[in-house]
């Protein structure tokens, strides 16, 4: 905690100001920092991750939270951001009620598990293991050039308030990806390489040699892929695709001030049964190595597992302090901001499909005649409407309960509500996997999210994308 | 920040690092104001700002043997010790980093660049009396004031007034302000059919100023879509002519035609050569950096070269690559003033954190003769004309996109038919001849250009759309 502890001092004379000025106050402070790196054929370029540090100081005026920024760590900044925060709760005296929830209380400190932590490696070490994928990719038949990412991003947070909480967390996520580009009269098509977490340098290990073979095969495969069946299928998503589909198409209906707002399709349905009872959908903050997890949220609450979907049955929602007071329940550690720059919003963290008890040839024998989706791209929400988008970058054709003709690039729409229905099977833990991604609320925000899951069949309209 | 006589940051930076900067570098400088309101329903649930930013991306550049090594550090903190890492981490990069270019000339002179329009005054003088009043008025348009059947769920708006500035080794020293509005909306609706689901049409704009004027236009239109999304049906599947608005164009071009005509993407061979048929005859496209009111508008860019316009289609053939210092140097040719820095996941309020990356700053696709909106529905006789799809994720190498239909309508007679939803549509934006794309299959383009962002067309019609249906 080198820059944040060296901070600390200030920030507690900073929130100690506020105390007097209202019932309830608390201060986020970060500092970011770590590696990025790109290698291709002809360039590597390391970059140092944005040094981006400041805080932001949250209080209850009595009947909303205010808040302001400092984007720095200087003890006068601090001093100037409180004093503004003090003046816009002058601003709002008169009827009162007290801060949603209860304050939070915990102490602590967490680091992110390492046998190697990355602080600790050489960049020039970096460089030499993005080389040698780089390399290995680039050296297949067929490959043209390869480009090689990797990505450290570490960062460091420390909450205090007014109600004696102290937590203090670094975390160092670490997220690969290595894209061997086929090129071939003008067509040009990739399937891409990834991986990554919280962790420390032995993540890396993660990536091997026949994985990368075996992304660079595909990639020259797609120049030849045929081109993709439109119309309602029997659709196989991959663990990647079912893990875009927890996130993207499920989980943001299922974030709370959304249904504050009277803007999600799933509020009215809490409690009800939305799918088979093999399906079981968490977000896990806590989940171990999970590229998404925080130890604690924005207001102080720590990160834990929540599941939303039980059996079948839809059975929680996510909350901060304030959506939870609305719907009678408790905070679940999932207030987050992009950075102090941003407010806070109900965020996923890490987002899956729990595993089932089908191996893939039975599920593929359940399809019978329909899609593999694998290698999910994107995913959109529309947590009103209740409608989803996902896309990946291949698929097969499954035809006789056997993986067939490969096809590139595929969309996947329909109703959230409708896929749940038509589940036929859930894969088994030997396929889960969780991938790094981004994720925004709208179109800003953005912020790390996991997902991830099992094999998932059932049924949808695809096209191509 | 406000105070233009004070001295910029890039400047401000550079007299603090000077001694310790060997040539040649470059300093770009952001400082920020920011304010936001953000509502739920009608009610205004929180106000933020003033949030302000001052931050500094520096790069150093490093010849050995016969290559380039080129580093970078940025931070916000802007103590003579922030300054100090962010060298230090410069010079780590400039050591371990390997670019194919033996020398860099970097842009000189401190000559007048051109005059643009991209400051909004109201937002500089009184950021939140100007967000309150827009808000007002946008809240005005809805009948009831959004209160009943058709209104606003929840929304934000974001405004930021900025000044930039680069100075480099080279002797150039120039800086700029600049205004940003931020409009994200979402117009639910519970009027229509018994029993359906609300509808919703979520809006989402980025532009130079905040206008007014288009909300007497835009608002009715957004309560129109959200209430037609109730009772939407699914599409037909097929190939089918197709109407694309500038509004989702804007989503789908850019992003792949700006990949594929920069110098980065001729240096890895991912580029569409110059003089290759890549579009439609009808297509002509300017990159226009002093298109006024444009998002990427500005009279010098990131790296402090004047910006120009220039040709890059003329008649669905490439016409022009656009270069940043660095990647016109690997391949001996000079910046064309096209730099900015990009952000890593989507554009970002300030972006003194990010890498610098040539494209063409603004689209400018030269007018058809389709005529109106109404003229092109009836030329097309039975179509789909598209009003918003999910987001279309194009991919500069493949060249693809695709996205789900939130909402079209059916074109039958000449005229827009029932609402529809659901299905997707998607393919490749540009091609070689022979290969079906979006540029490729357009038949018409209308006569009315409209300005989204950094984009300025008017809608076009793509025949042979493949169409994948909701049933």
């Amino acid at each position: 905690m080198s820059v944040l502890t060296e901070a600390e001092g200030a920030l507690e004379r900073a929130l100690q100001h506020l105390d007097g000025a209202s019932v309830y106050a608390d201060v986020m402070a970060e500092a970011h920092g770590g590696y990025q790196l790109r290698v291709e054929r002809d360039s590597t370029s390391p970059v140092a991750v944005p040094a981006l540090r400041g805080a932001v100081f949250r209080a209850w005026t009595g009947r909303r939270w205010a808040e302001t920024v400092a984007a720095g760590l200087d003890p006068s900044g601090l001093e100037r951001a409180v004093e503004a925060l003090v003046g816009q709760l002058r601003g709002s005296e008169g009827e009162s009620r007290p801060p949603p929830g209860a304050n939070p209380i915990d102490r602590g400190d967490w680091k992110t598990p390492a046998r190697r932590r990355m602080a600790e490696v050489d960049v020039e070490e970096l460089i030499g293991r993005a080389q040698e994928w780089q390399r290995l990719a680039a050296g297949m038949p067929g490959i043209s050039n390869a480009i090689a990412n990797l990505i450290n991003l570490r960062e460091e947070r420390l909450f205090r308030s007014t109600s004696g909480a102290r937590l203090g967390e670094e975390i160092d996520r670490i997220a690969v990806t290595i894209i061997p580009l086929a090129i071939e009269n003008g067509r040009i098509e990739y399937d891409p390489i990834r991986a990554g977490g919280t962790g420390g340098f032995e993540l890396l290990d993660r990536i091997t040699e026949e994985e990368i073979r075996a992304g660079a095969r595909g990639s020259v495969e797609l120049l030849r892929a045929g081109a993709p069946p439109s119309g309602r299928f029997r659709v196989l998503l991959d663990p990647s695709m079912a893990g875009v589909f927890a996130h993207e198409s499920f989980g943001h209906g299922t974030e709370a001030d959304q249904m504050v707002r009277e803007r999600s399709y799933l509020k009215p349905l809490l409690g009800q049964v939305v799918g088979p009872e093999a399906l079981t959908l968490v977000d896990d903050g806590s989940f171990e190595g999970g590229w998404g997890q925080i130890y604690f949220d924005e207001e102080g609450t720590l990160a834990r597992r929540n599941v939303l979907v039980e059996k079948g049955r839809f059975v929680g929602a996510l909350h901060d302090r304030e959506s939870a007071e609305a719907l009678h329940a408790r905070p679940t550690g999932n207030a987050r901001r992009a950075d102090f720059l941003s407010r806070s919003f109900v965020r996923m963290t890490n987002t899956f499909v729990e595993p089932g008890d089908l191996t893939l040839e039975e599920l593929l024998e359940e399809a019978r005649d329909g899609i593999l989706l694998e290698s999910a791209t994107s995913g959109l929400e529309d947590p009103l409407g209740g409608q989803m988008q996902l896309k990946c970058k291949r698929a097969h054709r499954i035809e006789h309960g056997r993986i067939t003709t490969l096809h590139a690039s595929m969309a996947l729409s329909g109703k959230v509500l409708d896929f749940l229905r038509d589940i036929r099977g859930v894969g088994r833990r030997e396929g889960l996997r969780m991938d790094p991604g981004f994720c925004g609320k709208g179109h800003t925000d953005m912020l790390p999210t996991g997902d991830g899951g099992c094999y998932l069949l059932s049924e949808a309209v695809v096209g191509p994308a | 920040m406000t105070d233009s006589e004070a001295v910029p940051v890039a400047r401000r930076a550079a007299e603090q690092l000077r001694s310790e900067l060997p040539a040649p570098w470059e300093i770009f400088g952001e400082e920020l104001l920011r304010h936001e309101i953000h509502y739920v329903g009608d009610r205004v649930e929180i106000v933020r700002g003033p949030i302000e930013l001052e931050g500094i991306g520096l790069r150093i550049f490093r010849p050995r043997e016969g290559q380039m090594g080129v580093g970078s550090g940025s931070t916000n903190d802007l103590s003579r010790d922030g300054l100090r890492r962010a060298l230090r981490d410069a010079e780590l990069g400039a050591k371990l980093s390997v670019f194919p270019a033996e020398r860099v000339v970097l842009p000189g002179g401190t000559g007048p660049t051109p005059t643009v329009s991209n400051t909004d005054r109201r937002i500089v003088e009184d950021p939140l009396g100007a967000l309150r009043a827009f808000a007002a008025q946008l809240l005005g348009q809805f009948p009831d004031g959004g209160r009943r059947e058709v209104g606003p769920s929840f929304g934000s708006l974001r405004v930021t007034f900025g000044r930039r500035s680069v100075v480099n080794s080279a002797g150039v020293e120039r800086s700029d302000t600049g205004t940003l509005a931020d409009l994200e909306w979402a117009v639910k609706s519970t009027a229509g059919p018994e029993g359906a689901p609300a509808g919703e049409y979520w809006v989402n704009s980025r532009a130079r100023r905040l206008d007014p004027d288009d909300l007497e236009v835009d608002v009715p239109r957004w309560i129109r879509v959200a209430r037609d999304v109730r009772s939407a049906g699914a599409p037909t599947g097929g190939t089918l002519p197709v109407i694309f608005p500038p509004s989702i164009l804007s989503d789908i071009v850019p992003e792949v035609l700006g990949g594929r005509l920069s110098g980065a993407a001729e240096r890895r061979q991912m580029a569409s050569p110059v003089g290759t048929q890549v579009a439609s005859e009808l297509l002509t496209i300017d990159d226009d950096p002093h298109l006024p009111w444009a998002t990427h508008t500005g009279g010098f860019d990131d790296e402090g070269s004047p910006t120009r316009s220039s040709n890059l289609l003329e008649r669905g053939v490439v016409r022009a690559h656009v270069y940043d210092v660095l990647n016109g140097a690997a391949l001996g040719q000079a910046p064309t003033g096209d730099t900015f820095r990009t952000a890593r996941l989507g554009e970002s309020w300030f972006r003194f954190t990010e890498p610098p990356a040539a494209q063409p700053l603004n689209f400018d696709v030269r007018p058809g003769s389709g005529g109106t909106d109404e003229e092109l529905l009836e030329a097309v006789g039975e179509g789909l004309w598209l009003e918003q799809l999910g987001h279309t994720f194009p991919d500069a190498a493949t060249g693809g996109f695709g996205g789900e239909i939130r909402i079209a309508y059916r074109i039958h007679g000449g005229r827009l038919a029932e609402p529809v939803r659901g299905g997707t549509i998607g393919g490749l934006v540009l091609a070689p001849s022979g290969t079906p794309s979006l540029m490729g299959n357009v038949t018409a383009i209308g006569s009315r250009p409209r300005l989204i962002g950094r984009f300025r067309s008017p809608a076009w019609l793509v025949a042979k759309t493949p169409v994948s249906g909701g049933s």
